[in-house]
């Protein structure tokens, strides 16, 4: 079982240095809970992704809460969600308490811009190495597919679609033998 | 108001479903528009703090609670806004762990699963819409899939090092 101190430093870290917007967030939390510590299956970490778009508010904070309920039960999530947001809670609180002028100097625009274009590097490689775990044979190669096309060319609702794509799973994409089962 | 205040952000945090960002727009209603408990500039430069800021960009709820109530509207308002999307998670993550044997819930989660693979793919262009405006960036941007990629950097050290370079540009070449 994770250990919550740990927990709870990892996710202050995220919470600390997750600069660049949610899927900067993302893609910090998938190297983190998938790839080093190997707290979470790469599907765990795209279902925990599903859930944030399912559920209202921040996409990010939702997977976080999933993610902390998936590891640790309800201590878990609430570990996970506060140690996120208290970096940044009390950065703002202090910024506004001290009434330090942020306004959007063209310094300021130029490292949003630098760390914008990072993060899309950062992000493909997210999405190479979910694309990896999740496309296993044709059908889910064309869900894929069609998913994409639909969203990106079409700006279908994402809500929509999740929703779409877990009735269509429920129905057509069963586990068919209990050695599948097994595997989860 | 301090009340009223707390009970909007619940009601933002509620019903606002398509992510963070779909959260602004109701929050300048009420705060700006409705109740003019902020000023244009004051929402604005909360934006502005949320994106500048490590974390959820949504923690500017927090910089708009402190300029309407001070300590304990900064507090309440934070609570108000993720409080909401926490329980709704908690209530969906608890009825899975019961329900996850069922061949249907397996289904569905796999379905779900190859939406979001999609929907990731999806957010790559919208990224690289918005913020690959020339040459220079595509080169970044790929030098920075390498890193991650291939290299498996640290996402940490590649944003702040994206900053960095993005700091730069501006002061030594201007671009």
């Amino acid at each position: 079982m994770v250990p919550l101190m740990q927990l709870a430093l990892t996710f202050l870290k995220i919470g600390t240095f997750g600069f660049g917007g949610p899927f900067s967030l993302l893609a910090i939390m998938e190297k983190e809970m998938v790839e080093r510590r190997k707290w979470l299956s790469a599907e765990d970490f795209t279902q925990s992704v599903g859930i944030g778009t399912l559920t209202p508010g921040p996409i990010f904070f939702a997977a976080t809460i999933y993610i902390g309920h998936r590891l640790r039960g309800i201590p878990g999530a609430l570990v996970c969600g506060v140690c996120t947001l208290l970096p940044s809670f009390i950065l703002v609180l202090a910024i506004a308490a001290l009434y330090v002028e942020l306004q959007s100097s063209p310094l300021v625009m130029a490292i949003v811009h630098g760390i914008s274009v990072g993060v899309i590097g950062l992000f493909v490689s997210v999405v190479i190495k979910t694309g990896r775990s999740t496309m296993k044979d044709l059908w889910s190669i064309a869900m894929v597919t069609v998913t994409f096309i639909l969203l990106a060319f079409f700006k279908v609702d994402p809500l929509v679609l999740i929703v779409s794509a877990a009735v269509f799973g429920g129905l057509l994409l069963q586990p068919k033998t209990k050695v599948q089962e097994s595997e989860k | 108001m301090l009340w009223d205040f707390f009970l909007i952000t619940l009601k933002v945090g509620t019903f606002a479903f398509g992510g963070g960002y779909a959260m602004i727009t109701p929050l300048h209603y009420e705060l700006v528009t409705h109740f003019g408990w902020l000023t244009e500039a004051e929402f604005s430069s909360a934006v502005a703090i949320g994106q500048i800021t490590p974390g959820p960009v949504m923690i500017m709820v927090t910089f708009m609670g402190y300029k309407i109530a001070g300590f304990t509207g900064a507090i309440l308002g934070t609570i108000g806004l993720f409080l909401p999307s926490a329980l709704i998670v908690l209530a969906i993550a608890s009825s899975y762990l019961r329900f996850k044997d069922l061949p249907f819930v397996q289904g569905m989660m796999r379905g779900v699963t190859l939406a979001v693979t999609g929907l990731l793919a999806a957010v790559v262009i919208d990224l690289a819409r918005g913020s690959i405006l020339g040459p220079i960036d595509a080169v970044i941007g790929v030098a920075a899939y390498l890193a991650a990629g291939p290299l498996k950097c640290d996402p940490i050290a590649m944003i702040i090092g994206a900053g960095a370079i993005g700091a730069m540009r501006h002061l030594v070449i201007g671009i």
